[in-house]
C-alpha cells in the first residue's frame, strides 16, 4: 500500500480545489492578438503578441498539469472510498 | 578488363538500346499468402529435423517487391537459426534429402568448415541451409507472385 | 516597424488602458488560483494524507509554481508598461493635435499673405510710376511671409520632435515587454535575433519543456539555426535532456513535436527521436501529396481548354504526372518503413520531403546495435525504390545475423542523396561526378553524425553499389570521416583522384565485382553496367583492380553459392541473382566483411573476357567480321 494514511474527504476537497484553480488559468486569444491599430505601433504590437503566444502556451501547460494532478487525486479518493466501503461492508 | 578493351566495347555498345533485361519465371497465378506459406512450410520442416525449441526467427516472413515478366510482384523472405547438433555434414545431407523430396533442386558443399546446401525451384525460389560450428541457419526466398508490395503494405493486408 | 511620420500619435490610448486593465485583472485571478492551490497543498501535507502518492502530488504542483508566478508577474509588468505607454501616446497625440491646428492656421495665414502680396506687388508695378504705398505694403507682407515660414518650420521641427518622442516611447515599451519579468528565461530570444550553431545550443540548454513549447510556438523557425551545428555539441545537448533510463523526456518530446523537420535530420540527436519526428513529417507530406494528386486530376476549365488548347492539356498532363510521381516516392518510403518483421520496427532516421523525397530507413536499432552498416545505392534510386533497397539492406542484416547471432547488427537503407537517373531517359548524370560529390557531402554528415551520437564506438561500415561507390568515395575522402570497413559491389567507378584503397578513410576496404558482360547480348551472365560507368573519365577507377589494393572477394558463385548474374542487387523470379540476394556468394562475403570477419571472404578470381568479348576484340584488332553467337 503506497499511502499510509488517507482521509477520502480531504483528498476529494484538495482535488476539487486544484481542478477549479486550473480553470482560472487559461489565457484566451485576445492575449496574442495583433493590436497594431490600438497600439499605433507594429513594433510594440509584435512584442506584445510574441509574449502573448508564449504566455498562452505556458498557461495551458500549467492548467494541464493541474488538471492531471487533480484528476489523479480524485481517482485516488474514489479508489480509497470504494475500498473503504468494501471493507466496512464486509464486517 | 583493360582500358582499351573497355573503350572498344563501349563504342560497340553505344548503339544498343539500353533496356533493362526482363526476368522470366515466377508464378503468375498464385496468391501471395500461398507463396509465403510454401516457403514457411519448407523452412518449418527443415527446422523440425533438429531441436526445434532452440530455433528462433532471424527474420519472420517479410514482404518485399520483386518483378515478373508482366509487372509488379511480391515475395517473402524468411530466416531462422538454432543450436547445432553433433554432425554438421550429416545435418546438411538430411536437409538436402528433405528438400529433394519437396521438389527442390539442391547442391551441397560438404568439404568445408561450414557445410551448406543450396536449393532452388519447386515450392520456393531459393533457399540455403548452413551448418556452422556454433549455429545452424536456414534462409529462403519465396516464389515471386503477382501483387503490388507497396499497396499491400500501406493499403491492406 | 518605424513610426508613421504622418501620425506620430497613432493609436488609441483608451484601448491600450483597457488592455492593461484586463491583464491586471487576469494577474489577480492567477494569484488567486495560486493561493488556492497553495492552500490545497498545505492541507494535503497535513496528517490527513501521507505516502508516495501524496509526495508525487505535492511535487507535481510545485513544478507549476514558477510558471504561475512568472505568468502573474508578467501580466502585471505588461500592464504597467502599457499604462505608461498609453500616457505617452496620449501626450504625443495631444501635442500632435495642437500642432496640426497651428499648422492649418499658419498655412491659411500664409496663403492669405501670399495672395495679398501678389496683389500688392501687381498694384505697385501696375502703372508707369511705382505706387509707393503698395510697394511698402508688399514689403511688409513679404516680411510677414518670412515670419510665417519660420513659424511653419518651427511646427515642422516640433513635429519631427514628436516623431522622435514616439520612437523612444516605442523602444521603451518594447524593452519593457521583453524583460525576464515577462518572458522568463526566454527573454534572451526577444526581438528579431536569430542565434545559430553553438550559440543557439547554449541558449537552449536548460530550458524546461514548457519553455521550449512556448518558445517554438512563438518562433517556429528558430531551430533552423541549428543546421550547421557541430554534431558532437548537438549530441551533448540532446543527451543532456534525456529522461530516466534514456527515455524521451518532455523537453525532447516538445522539440520533436514543434520542430520535426529539423530534429528529424539533426546529426547528434538520438535516432529514435529522429524517427518519431520524421514519421510526423512523412504523414504530413503524404497528405499534401495526395491532395495535390486530387487537385491535379481535375480537368482544366472548359474555357482554359478552349483558349489554351494543346498547351493547356500538356501542362495539365505534366502537372498530374509530377504529382503522381511525388506521391509514389513518398509511398515507397512509407511502405519500407511499415514492413513488420522479427527484426523489430524499422526507423526513419532521416527524411526530407524535397522534392525529390530523400530518406534513410534503418533495419534494427541504430542507437544500440554493435555493428552498423550504411548501404548506399546507385543510379536510379529514388524514394519509390526504398522498399526494394530496404529489402536488400535486410538481407545484409540476415547474412550478418547468421554469422554472428550474439551481436546486434543494424543496416541503414540510405537513399539520402539525389542519385542520377538511368540513361538515356534519366539523363547521363551517371557519367559525371557532380551528383556523387553532393551525395558524398550528405553521406559524410551522416557518418560523422553517427560517430557523434554513438560515443561507444560501434563498428561502422559503408556498403555501396554501383554509383553509390562513387558517392561513398567522395564521403570517405573528407577529413573527419572514418569507417571501419568500406565494401564496394558492382562499382561504377571511383573518382579519378582516388587511385588506391589507402586514399579512403576506411580501415578495411573490400571489393566485389561480377564478370563484366555486354548489356543485352550477354545478359544474365554477369554485371552488364558497372563497366560502362567506369568508362567515364570522371570516375574510372576500378576497385577490383589489383593495383587499387582492396581486399577482393568472389561473387561468381564458388562453393555452392549462387553467382551474381546481373548488375543489380536483387533479381527476381527466374534464373538470376543480384549482389545482395539471399544465398549468393556476394551477400555472404558482404556479411563477413560487415561483421568484422573479412579475413574469411572467399577469394576473387579475375574471370577475364567472355568468349564473345574476346572474339570481338580479335575482330576489331584484326579487321575480320565480329563473331556473333
Amino acid at each position: 500500500m503506497a499511502d499510509l494514511v488517507i482521509d477520502g474527504a480531504l483528498l476529494r476537497s484538495v482535488a476539487d480545489r486544484v481542478t477549479t484553480a486550473a480553470a482560472e488559468i487559461a489565457l484566451d486569444a485576445s492575449y496574442s492578438a495583433s493590436l497594431d491599430a490600438e497600439l499605433g505601433s507594429s513594433a510594440v504590437a509584435s512584442a506584445l503578441r510574441d509574449a502573448g503566444i508564449q504566455q498562452r502556451v505556458r498557461a495551458d501547460a500549467v492548467a494541464h498539469s493541474l488538471l492531471e494532478v487533480g484528476a489523479s487525486a480524485a481517482a485516488s479518493a474514489a479508489a480509497f472510498e470504494q475500498t473503504d466501503r468494501r471493507l466496512s461492508g464486509g464486517l | 578488363m583493360s582500358d582499351s578493351v573497355r573503350r572498344g566495347l563501349a563504342v560497340a555498345c553505344a548503339t544498343l538500346i539500353l533496356i533493362l533485361a526482363g526476368c522470366t519465371g515466377g508464378e503468375p497465378e498464385m496468391a501471395p499468402e500461398e507463396a509465403r506459406d510454401q516457403l514457411v512450410d519448407v523452412i518449418d520442416q527443415t527446422v523440425a529435423l533438429f531441436d526445434e525449441e532452440t530455433w528462433e526467427d532471424i527474420l519472420s516472413p517479410a514482404l518485399g517487391p520483386c518483378s515478373l515478366d508482366n509487372g509488379e510482384g511480391v515475395d517473402y523472405r524468411y530466416a531462422k537459426s538454432g543450436d547445432p547438433d553433433a554432425n554438421p555434414r550429416t545435418a546438411v545431407e538430411r536437409v538436402a534429402a528433405l528438400w529433394t523430396e519437396l521438389g527442390i533442386e539442391v547442391r551441397t558443399r560438404l568439404d568445408t568448415a561450414r557445410p551448406a546446401v543450396f536449393g532452388v525451384g519447386g515450392p520456393i525460389r531459393t533457399i540455403d541451409f548452413s551448418a556452422a560450428p556454433d549455429s545452424y541457419s536456414v534462409a529462403g526466398t519465396s516464389l515471386c507472385v503477382p501483387g503490388d508490395a507497396t499497396e499491400m503494405i500501406l493499403d491492406g493486408e | 516597424m518605424a513610426v508613421d511620420p504622418q501620425n506620430p500619435g497613432a493609436g488609441e490610448p483608451w484601448a491600450i488602458r483597457v488592455s492593461a486593465a484586463a491583464r491586471e485583472q487576469k494577474a489577480a485571478r492567477l494569484r488567486g488560483a495560486q493561493t488556492a492551490v497553495s492552500l490545497a497543498v498545505a492541507d494535503a501535507s497535513g496528517p490527513g494524507w501521507t505516502g508516495d502518492t501524496q509526495t508525487a502530488f505535492t511535487g507535481a504542483i510545485a513544478t507549476t509554481t514558477p510558471d504561475l508566478v512568472l505568468l502573474a508577474d508578467g501580466l502585471e509588468a505588461q500592464a504597467a508598461a502599457l499604462r505608461s505607454y498609453a500616457d505617452q501616446v496620449q501626450h504625443i497625440k495631444d501635442q500632435q493635435t495642437a500642432l496640426e491646428v497651428r499648422r492649418d492656421d499658419l498655412d491659411g495665414s500664409l496663403a492669405t499673405a501670399r495672395a495679398q502680396w501678389l496683389q500688392a506687388t501687381q498694384e505697385a508695378n501696375g502703372h508707369y510710376v511705382t505706387d509707393q504705398v503698395a510697394a511698402r505694403r508688399a514689403d511688409a507682407l513679404s516680411r510677414d511671409i518670412g515670419d510665417l515660414k519660420d513659424d511653419i518650420a518651427g511646427v515642422a521641427a516640433g513635429w519631427d520632435g514628436l516623431v522622435a518622442d514616439r520612437a523612444r516611447a516605442d523602444a521603451v515599451c518594447v524593452a519593457a515587454l521583453s524583460t525576464p519579468a515577462v518572458l522568463g528565461r526566454l527573454a534572451v530570444f526577444a526581438g528579431a535575433i536569430t542565434p545559430s550553431g553553438q550559440k543557439l545550443l547554449d541558449l537552449l540548454t536548460g530550458l524546461s519543456a514548457t519553455d521550449l513549447k512556448a518558445l517554438l510556438t512563438a518562433r517556429p523557425d528558430l531551430l533552423e539555426g541549428l543546421a550547421g551545428a557541430d554534431a558532437e555539441a548537438v549530441a551533448r545537448w540532446w543527451s543532456g535532456m534525456n529522461g530516466t533510463g534514456g527515455e524521451i523526456s518532455a523537453a525532447q518530446a516538445a522539440l520533436i513535436l514543434l520542430a520535426p523537420r529539423v530534429i528529424g535530420n539533426l546529426e547528434g540527436v538520438a535516432y529514435r527521436a529522429r524517427d518519431q519526428a520524421n514519421r510526423m513529417v512523412l504523414e504530413e507530406e503524404l497528405a499534401a501529396a495526395k491532395a495535390a494528386v486530387s487537385a491535379a486530376e481535375e480537368m482544366p476549365s472548359f474555357w482554359d481548354m478552349l483558349l489554351g488548347g494543346e498547351r493547356v492539356m500538356n501542362a495539365h498532363a505534366l502537372e498530374y504526372a509530377a504529382a503522381r510521381e511525388r506521391l509514389e516516392h513518398l509511398r515507397g518510403i512509407a511502405a519500407a518503413l511499415a514492413v513488420v518483421s522479427s527484426t523489430g520496427p524499422r526507423s526513419l532516421v532521416s527524411f526530407s520531403g524535397g522534392p525529390p523525397a530523400l530518406g534513410a530507413v534503418a533495419i534494427s536499432d541504430l542507437d544500440t546495435a554493435s555493428t552498423v552498416t550504411f548501404a548506399v545505392p546507385g543510379m536510379g534510386s529514388t524514394g519509390a525504390g526504398m522498399l526494394a533497397w530496404a529489402t536488400s539492406a535486410e538481407n545484409i542484416y540476415v547474412g550478418q545475423a547468421r554469422l554472428d547471432g550474439s551481436a546486434q547488427h543494424a543496416v541503414v537503407a540510405w537513399i539520402g542523396y539525389e542519385a542520377p537517373g538511368v540513361p538515356p531517359t534519366g539523363g547521363f548524370g551517371v557519367l559525371g561526378t557532380e551528383l556523387a560529390s553532393a551525395g558524398g557531402d550528405r553521406l559524410a554528415s551522416a557518418l560523422q553524425g553517427f560517430d557523434a551520437v554513438r560515443t561507444d564506438q560501434p563498428r561502422l561500415n559503408v556498403l555501396a553499389h554501383s554509383y553509390g561507390t562513387t558517392t561513398s568515395a567522395f564521403a570517405l575522402t573528407q577529413p573527419g570521416v572514418h569507417v571501419d570497413a568500406f565494401i564496394s559491389i558492382g562499382s561504377a567507378g571511383l573518382p579519378a583522384a582516388v587511385t588506391s584503397a589507402g586514399a579512403l578513410h576506411a580501415t578495411e576496404v573490400y571489393a566485389g565485382q561480377a564478370q563484366d558482360v555486354i548489356p543485352f547480348l550477354e545478359a544474365g551472365s554477369g554485371d552488364q553496367w558497372a563497366w560502362v560507368g567506369r568508362g567515364s573519365t570522371a570516375h574510372p577507377v576500378n576497385p577490383i583492380d589489383v593495383e587499387f589494393g582492396a581486399t577482393r572477394f568472389g561473387v561468381d558463385g564458388g562453393a555452392g553459392y549462387y553467382a551474381v548474374t546481373d548488375h543489380s542487387t536483387a533479381v527476381s523470379a527466374g534464373e538470376g541473382y543480384g549482389y545482395l540476394d539471399l544465398g549468393t556468394e556476394s551477400l555472404e562475403n558482404v556479411a563477413l566483411a560487415a561483421v568484422g570477419a573479412g579475413q574469411d571472404v572467399s577469394a576473387y578470381a579475375d574471370p577475364g573476357l567472355t568468349d564473345l568479348q574476346q572474339a570481338w576484340i580479335d575482330s576489331l584488332t584484326r579487321g575480320g567480321a565480329p563473331y556473333v553467337r
